[in-house]
């Protein structure tokens, strides 16, 4: 029986969640709105989302974005796949914290300063900056998150199946791709579109290490919002936001499904 | 006597300060069934992963038909191993976790089918062809894993633990059909085990580790009767085991004398011991006797514990200085008419040639 939510527990359910999403609803509401005001129901209307498609500024904008989070994606894939890869391996070798503590430290710090310090870096390396300077930075905060994914789902891998392909004649590369790969390829597809993800809907890097030309759909946005808050942002962030969301639902159902598939114990 | 297929010559191998596996030597013929037995951390499994290829040896020689395998990578060894855990793969199918090894090696998929076909008759699953690993029970997993091992033909096969995740009823079905299997086929088969029922009931050899070292090799019966060492003598069966000093020693007839018994205890042994010599006299069970009448060694004590197993029962009997000895009696006969009561006053007696004597 599951245990009944008092009111208290239904009140406290409410406040939480408005918390979270009220101000997502406001928005994705006026995107909504056939009025120019933000603050007046004009009924409903698409107009707003014609408009950002005419917009060939934002279509730019988005095309930067989802090119460099594509880009940036597959970067972090590999690089996430190999590192995850290796702490397996090296589990209890020496040295294994240090490299686990590097390789994850890029997610807890400051985007700020992260930003902050590809550009110096950038800048001292005489690197143009431009969509690949985005792309590079970005693979480098998100190879982090790709490596805690795909590690949580090499851990559950029993060690000894590559040996046992590697027993039945596999070179270990081909012991990798033949059975380690197939069964981690779900949390590769979610790793993959979580970095997809997080590169999309990044601001604060990419405004450090663009340059000029390579103008990043939050970049646009937020650029936009300054001057005013007019309905096709509402709109355009409405539409981020369901690309953000769609990603994340299609990453969960994919490691979902395999999850019942493979009868998955542990 | 033919080459042995396998010959390990004083391998060893460090993990740190622990040495798991230190100069081991020993051989194992072809079609013969080998197992190492040892209780776990012994650095049993290390050996098997050393002749497959997944470790290498700091020193010493592995050689297969006479050829030196340590040069050999894993995937290109001639030997396959059936894991502990099965290792099977959960993305496959039955069939194609049987085919893996084959498919490798670039056969053609007909000639795959149908050894397929042939490998899971053989393991009694022709119908399991096309299910998931996911699907079978333990047994069965047991039996895909065996399979798969033996769809190369290798010339020696190593199994690690193969009984270990069965229960007990299927244990002994499994061992039966395994054992089969191994005479018809003229499979070799090196076992690593810390089951001694297992290792002793189905062995033609096998050998006793202990902390990276091979205590003893040799068949069931002469590590049974003949233990090289105390730990031998406890590791397998039951075993009272009296520590003492030499006192006499005339004609192969020795005479120990043991702290807590009244009177030294006779047993055959080696005449060449000196007399002084701190030796241990090993006891079997089955050797002792609650009811002789005479006999070169008898003990007073009372019951303090009995076993009931069924054949037959283990009495431990303890003297009057605390020292235990442990007496088998099998049922039926005298003993079911007159049975040994919990705390009875006995006397426990034996002959001297039941006596082994231990170095130290």
């Amino acid at each position: 029986m599951r245990p009944g939510l008092s009111r208290s527990n239904l009140l406290a359910l409410a406040c939480g969640l408005a918390f979270l999403y009220l101000p997502l609803l406001v928005l994705v509401l006026h995107s909504f709105n056939a009025g120019r005001m933000v603050a007046v129901w004009g009924g409903f209307s698409l107009r707003w989302y014609g408009e950002v498609f005419a917009n060939p500024a934002l279509l730019a904008a988005a095309q930067v974005s989802v090119t460099v989070a594509m880009l940036s994606a597959s970067v972090a894939l590999v690089l996430g796949t190999l590192a995850a890869t290796a702490l397996q391996r090296l589990a209890g070798a020496f040295g294994r914290t240090l490299f686990a503590g590097l390789l994850f430290t890029p997610l807890v710090l400051p985007e700020v300063i992260i930003g902050l310090a590809l550009l110096l870096l950038f800048v001292a390396l005489g690197i143009d900056r431009g969509a690949t300077t985005i792309v590079i930075a970005h693979a480098t905060v998100t190879t982090g998150y790709v490596a805690v994914v795909v590690q949580s789902r090499l851990l559950a891998l029993d060690p000894a199946q590559e040996e046992a392909a590697i027993d039945l004649g596999a070179p270990p590369l081909g012991a990798f791709l033949l059975v380690t790969l197939p069964q981690i390829a779900p949390a590769l597809a979610a790793a993959w579109l979580l970095a997809f993800t997080l590169s999309l809907d990044d601001l604060v890097i990419a405004a450090f290490t663009s340059g000029p030309g390579a103008t990043t759909l939050p970049m646009r946005l937020y650029g936009q919002a300054r001057l005013g808050v007019t309905p096709d942002v509402n709109a355009l962030s409405t539409l981020m936001i369901a690309a953000v969301v769609g990603a994340l639902v299609v990453a969960s159902a994919v490691e979902k499904r395999w999850r019942s598939r493979a009868g998955l114990r542990r | 006597m033919a080459p042995p297929l396998l010959r390990l010559d004083g391998v060893s191998r460090r993990f740190g300060n622990t040495r798991a596996a230190d100069r081991v030597s020993f051989t194992v013929a072809a079609g013969e069934m080998f197992s190492i037995l040892g209780p776990s951390g012994c650095g049993k499994s290390t050996l098997l992963r050393l002749i497959a290829g997944f470790e290498t040896p700091d020193a010493g020689a592995i050689l297969l038909n006479g050829e030196d395998l340590v040069a050999v990578p894993p995937h290109r060894r001639p030997v396959n191993m059936m894991f502990q855990s099965y290792a099977l793969f959960p993305h496959l199918s039955v069939a194609d976790n049987v085919g893996f090894g084959l498919r490798r090696q670039g056969r053609p998929a007909a000639e795959v089918a149908r050894r397929v076909g042939e490998l899971l008759a053989l393991v009694r699953l022709e119908e399991f062809g096309p299910r998931r690993v996911q699907q079978l029970s333990g047994g069965e997993r047991q039996r895909v894993a065996l399979a798969r091992a033996l769809a190369r033909a290798p010339k020696l096969l190593l199994l690690d633990e193969p009984l270990g995740a069965l229960d007990r009823q299927l244990r002994a079905a499994t061992q039966l059909e395994l054992t089969a299997l191994q005479r018809s086929l003229g499979l070799t088969l090196l076992v690593v085990t810390h089951d001694q029922e297992e290792a002793m009931a189905h062995s033609a050899r096998l050998a006793i580790m202990r902390q990276g070292r091979i205590e003893q090799v040799g068949t069931p019966a002469e590590v049974y009767r003949r233990p090289a060492s105390r730990f031998v003598a406890e590791f397998v069966g039951e075993a009272t085991l009296l520590t003492g000093r030499l006192v006499a020693a005339a004609g192969g007839q020795l005479a120990v004398a043991v702290d807590g018994l009244p009177r030294p205890v006779q047993v055959v042994g080696d005449a060449a011991l000196a007399v002084g010599t701190a030796v241990t006299v090993m006891l079997r069970p089955e050797a002792l006797s609650l009811r002789a009448a005479s006999a070169d060694n008898a003990v007073a004590g009372s019951v303090v514990d009995i076993a009931y197993t069924g054949s037959h029962s283990l009495y431990r009997v303890r003297t009057a200085a605390g020292l235990v000895l442990k007496v088998a009696e099998t049922h039926g006969g005298e003993a079911a008419e007159t049975p040994v009561a919990l705390g009875a006053a006995v006397t426990v007696a034996w002959p001297a040639a039941a006596g082994v004597v231990l170095g130290a």
